[in-house]
């Protein structure tokens, strides 16, 4: 067996065996909220512990198949705790088992901060998070990378978390959630994130979250968690156009985003009909200066999960032909792990052809995030 | 090529068109603010709306997200049903310069009438 790293802090990429993994979708729990506290202010532990805050779940509406806070059910540590609260755990149940190169965390459903109308309360705990991924991480294993968390209703001030651990070696992104707590994504109040992004090079990656407030508007939400997964994907698609003919990528021509848990099938008709107005309405959104599918392929990567699992070698084609049209360049591997929808890579992907593996179980995250490449023999990581 | 009358100067008014037919051609004829007069095939070759139906504005431009302006006031002609907008100028889709375009015709003012050369 070939080895590229074997330190002790690190686990081992096996080079001869199966494909290298770079799962971009990792949800780290604290093993308790309690946790958090040396993390925050007296006043903010204080207010948690009076108002019996338990997480950051509160709009999540009572869906029986995720009663198990949405994780695996044996993602739960040995020693007891939340879903992939152990990094050892962790790295026995997946990292090892698939032969992870590098995981990027996104601490556990902090994507659900930005539904919080209590802004200052939402800042301190992406605060408390940040911290806590560093220490109980990202410190422990150089494999890992992980995501600035922020409370995004107010963009000013989350931009200030960006500016304060943003620069750590081993941050990779900013963790948003895909419902803007006001207007679309592309709404220029948002800005000072996107700026802030530019400044320390991260990735901005969009979670699927719920709606914040306290009433649940539009179809998309739903009653019932299979549809509230069959319908993630209508806002995904409403973002991304908001972003293309916002002109984000106009303004901010270095920004890189990754959406994950939308789906990608609906991508190639949300190409063809943002292409479509585009060039009919330009006159509306003149600051789009190129077709928005080459803006797509330019600025956005796609997670694979929730993965169209093939069950024919018709179907595969099928599948596979969706992601060309998008370009195979824009999807990196996720697993989504403790949630329950996880895919596991080398299952999900059983039926794609190698060379199509090798890509997107690392090389297009290589490329996204800045990784060394696990096959590189000369390569650490 | 041959040379068709189609009006006095005066019948097309300043940033204005109107459109004409030629033997089997449907043409539009555009005076635009700067007394110069150009014609383009009366059809858009998207779905094939007839042009001269459309308005006659700028290209819009954007300065940043958001500062807009126009840019060759009056020389595009914009479809009335799916918005292609054609440049009179020399017929070039403001978005697609390169591939998408309609043709053009010359015309001139000749003792005080528009002439097109077709």
């Amino acid at each position: 067996m070939s080895t590229l790293v074997n330190k002790k802090d690190q686990k081992v990429v096996n080079r001869s065996k199966k494909i290298p993994v770079i799962d971009c979708d990792v949800h780290p729990n604290p093993k308790s909220y309690e946790d958090l506290n040396p993390y925050l202010s007296e006043y903010w532990r204080d207010f948690l512990a009076d108002c019996k805050w338990k997480g950051v779940f509160p709009n999540i509406p009572a869906m029986a198949i995720v009663a198990n806070a949405g994780h695996r059910m044996d993602s739960i540590p040995p020693e007891g705790g939340l879903g992939c609260s152990s990094l050892d755990f962790y790295r026995e149940q997946v990292a090892d088992r698939y032969n992870y190169a590098n995981s990027i965390l996104f601490p556990d459903s902090t994507f659900m901060l930005s539904a919080s109308p209590q802004h200052e309360m939402a800042t301190a705990i992406a605060s408390a998070y940040n911290d806590w991924q560093i220490d109980h991480w990202l410190s422990k294993d150089s494999s890992l990378r992980g995501s600035v968390v922020i409370a995004s209703q107010d963009p000013e001030m989350a931009a200030r978390e960006i500016d304060r651990v943003g620069s750590h070696p081993q941050m990779a992104q900013v963790g948003l959630s895909i419902h803007s707590p006001y207007g679309g994504w592309g709404d220029n109040r948002y800005y000072p994130i996107w700026k802030a992004a530019v400044r320390h090079g991260l990735v901005c990656t969009f979670h699927v979250s719920v709606p914040g407030g306290v009433f649940r508007p539009g179809p998309n939400y739903g009653n019932y968690y299979p549809e509230f997964q069959t319908n993630n994907g209508l806002t995904y698609q409403a973002q991304i156009s908001s972003i293309i003919f916002g002109g984000v990528f106009e303004k901010f021509t270095k920004l890189r985003m990754l959406f994950v848990e939308g789906g990608f099938a609906w991508l190639p008709s949300v190409m063809y009909t943002m292409d479509t107005h585009w060039r009919n309405l330009k006159r509306e959104v003149p600051w789009v200066k190129r077709p928005p599918s080459q803006v797509v392929r330019e600025h956005m990567w796609f997670g694979t999960q929730p993965m169209i699992e093939p069950e024919s070698h018709e179907d595969e084609k099928h599948v596979l032909d969706i992601m060309k049209m998008v370009g195979l360049n824009n999807f990196v591997f996720t697993s989504d792990y403790p949630h329950w929808e996880f895919d596991a890579p080398h299952a999900a992907f059983a039926r794609f052809p190698k060379e199509f593996k090798h890509q997107i179980f690392y090389k297009n995250a290589v490329d996204l995030f800045g990784l060394p490449n696990p096959m590189d023999t000369n390569g650490t990581n | 090529m041959e040379r068709n009358v189609l009006c006095k100067k005066s019948e097309i008014p300043l940033g204005e068109s109107k459109v004409f037919q030629v033997r089997r051609l449907s043409v539009v004829v555009v005076r635009k603010e700067n007394e110069q007069f150009y014609a383009v095939r009366n059809f858009c070759p998207h779905q094939g709306a007839e042009l001269g139906k459309g308005v006659l504005r700028g290209a819009a431009r954007a300065n940043d997200v958001k500062d807009v302006c126009y840019e060759k006031p009056g020389s595009f002609l914009y479809c009335p049903w799916h918005h292609w907008s054609f440049d009179v100028e020399n017929g070039c889709s403001m978005h697609d310069p390169e591939n998408t375009k309609i043709k053009t015709y010359d015309v001139k003012v000749e003792n005080d009438e528009v002439v097109l050369y077709a």
